[in-house]
């Protein structure tokens, strides 16, 4: 069973993976493992707000109030599902609880 | 690692039925011999020897056939294999030049339920083509062949070998095939290997920066002009990203895929033909699940592809999907399975490699 991100949690880009942007989005690669994934512009800009120190709730809030015509929990739903993805394929990595990033 | 391994698991095979031709193609890979008549060759392998070898692979995955050559028609015994395969479940795909195709061979295809054939035909100019495979009057045996087998509702594919002087001519084949009802279009680049060397000593082949262009056009105007597939076969590292986004494309399944050549020998894909170094024993004595599970050759491709590629594959971020292109290509050419793809390393060394698609 996957678990589920919690909105306190803080995301952190993996250094590892390289991210390669491209004319409307960009591609994350892990060479260790191969995982590819190509990221639009929206997923760019929420990948590039995963510095450690914004929790996922901050980040769905942030994303929210650039897209006022969608419904607040349709949004705070996507985000949290591509988070959850790149997670799982290890672009981002969850910070340990305790570590306020800082 | 073993050959059950999901991702080794051996789904296909490319089956050279003979290596005989009735046509002389200046770019073919095999170099095989000319022959016009369907007489039987006692060097090939027999069907007894064969029936084993794909009850044997079944149990390790097979499901999919192709019938190549030579010219795969000219083996007598042909639709005695194709019904074969279809009463054994198999997916069967044919590539022919296209030129013995009567009738009664289409019939015999469509009530094997034959899923593709494949017909070459690189011009719409008489004189172009037959100098380009080589016999006089193949243009027009071809272009029957091939309205013959779209017009029966066989998936049919039309590819085209592309070298400098027929690039006028993708157009032309695309309107044919479009208006024949033809499936899709497969559009190859010539290679630099076997009779395809001369090509590029000559400099006949398409420029690297030319054949991305022509990737362009063929993507942005082509497709949309005339509706039908066309598949222009360069790797995916010089693709649009649209066309990596949405589309098939060019990858090396030599996970998935053993070849068995006319004589029975078991090889690395057709490599085996020229280059003997990647045998792996013959169908007639060896067990083709004991040589996919143990071959040297075999295991070592599995730990090197694509982990252990070399020059531009080495620092691809598409590595792991593309697999350096073709392999059995990269070792024509320098007797290497981790050397780079020719085409990528030339576009690298022009500078047309793009910086977002490479690490370090
Ligand atoms: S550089 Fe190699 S791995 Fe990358 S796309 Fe080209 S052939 Fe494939
Ligand atoms: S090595 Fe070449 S011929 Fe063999 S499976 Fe790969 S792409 Fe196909």
């Amino acid at each position: 069973m996957e678990e589920y991100l919690q909105n306190i949690e803080r995301l952190s880009q993996n250094t590892d993976c390289v991210f390669r942007e491209e004319e409307d989005g960009a591609f994350l690669f892990d060479p260790e493992s191969g995982n590819l994934k190509f990221i639009n512009g929206m997923g760019v800009n929420i990948y590039q707000l995963c510095d450690g120190n914004m929790t996922v709730g901050d980040i769905t809030s942030l994303v929210s109030e650039n897209y006022k015509d969608i419904s607040g929990k349709k949004i705070e739903d996507d985000v949290k599902i591509f988070l959850q993805e790149l997670v799982k394929m290890e672009f981002l990595k969850k910070e340990e609880a305790g570590n306020d990033g800082k | 690692m073993t050959g059950n391994n999901a991702e080794y698991q051996l789904n296909s095979i490319y089956l050279y039925l003979t290596d005989r031709c009735n046509l002389r193609c200046r770019h073919c890979w095999i170099e095989p011999l000319y022959y016009e008549g369907r007489e039987d060759n006692s060097s090939e392998f027999d069907l007894r020897s064969l029936k084993k070898a794909i009850e044997d692979a079944k149990e390790i995955g097979l499901n999919r056939v192709k019938l190549t050559g030579g010219e795969p028609f000219l083996r007598r015994d042909i639709l005695d294999i194709v019904a074969y395969l279809h009463a054994q479940n198999i997916t069967v795909d044919i590539e022919t030049n296209g030129t013995l195709i009567d009738k009664e061979i289409v019939e015999a295809l469509k009530v094997n339920c034959v899923n593709q054939v494949s017909v070459s035909l690189d011009s719409m100019t008489e004189e172009q083509h037959e100098i380009f495979r080589g016999v006089k009057g193949c243009y027009h045996d071809a272009v029957k062949g091939l309205s013959l087998l779209a017009g029966s509702g066989i998936n049919t594919q039309l590819i085209m070998t592309l070298y400098k002087e027929n690039v006028s001519e993708i157009e032309r084949l695309v309107e044919l095939s479009s208006r024949m009802g033809v499936g899709s279009v497969k559009i190859n680049p010539v290679m630099p290997t076997g009779r395809g060397k001369r090509f590029f000593e000559k400099e006949e082949n398409v420029e690297f920066g030319d054949l991305i262009k022509i990737d362009r056009w063929i993507e942005e105007e082509l497709m949309s002009k005339y509706k039908i597939d066309i598949h222009f076969d360069i790797p995916i590292g010089l693709k649009s990203l649209k066309c990596i986004r949405t589309r098939q494309l060019f990858e090396c399944n030599l996970f998935n895929i053993i070849g068995i050549l006319s004589d029975g020998t078991i090889s690395l894909c057709g490599i085996g033909q020229t280059e003997t170094a990647l045998n792996m024993g013959n169908i007639a004595v060896d067990d083709i699940r004991e040589v996919w599970a143990n071959n040297p050759i075999l295991r070592k491709v599995r730990t090197d592809i694509p982990r252990n590629l070399e020059g531009i594959c080495s620092r691809c971020i598409f590595k792991f999907r593309c697999r350096g292109a073709c392999r059995a290509c990269a070792y024509g050419l320098t007797g290497s399975l981790n050397s780079p793809f020719f085409v990528c390393h030339e576009a690298y060394e022009k500078g047309l490699f793009l910086e977002s698609r490479m690490i370090n």
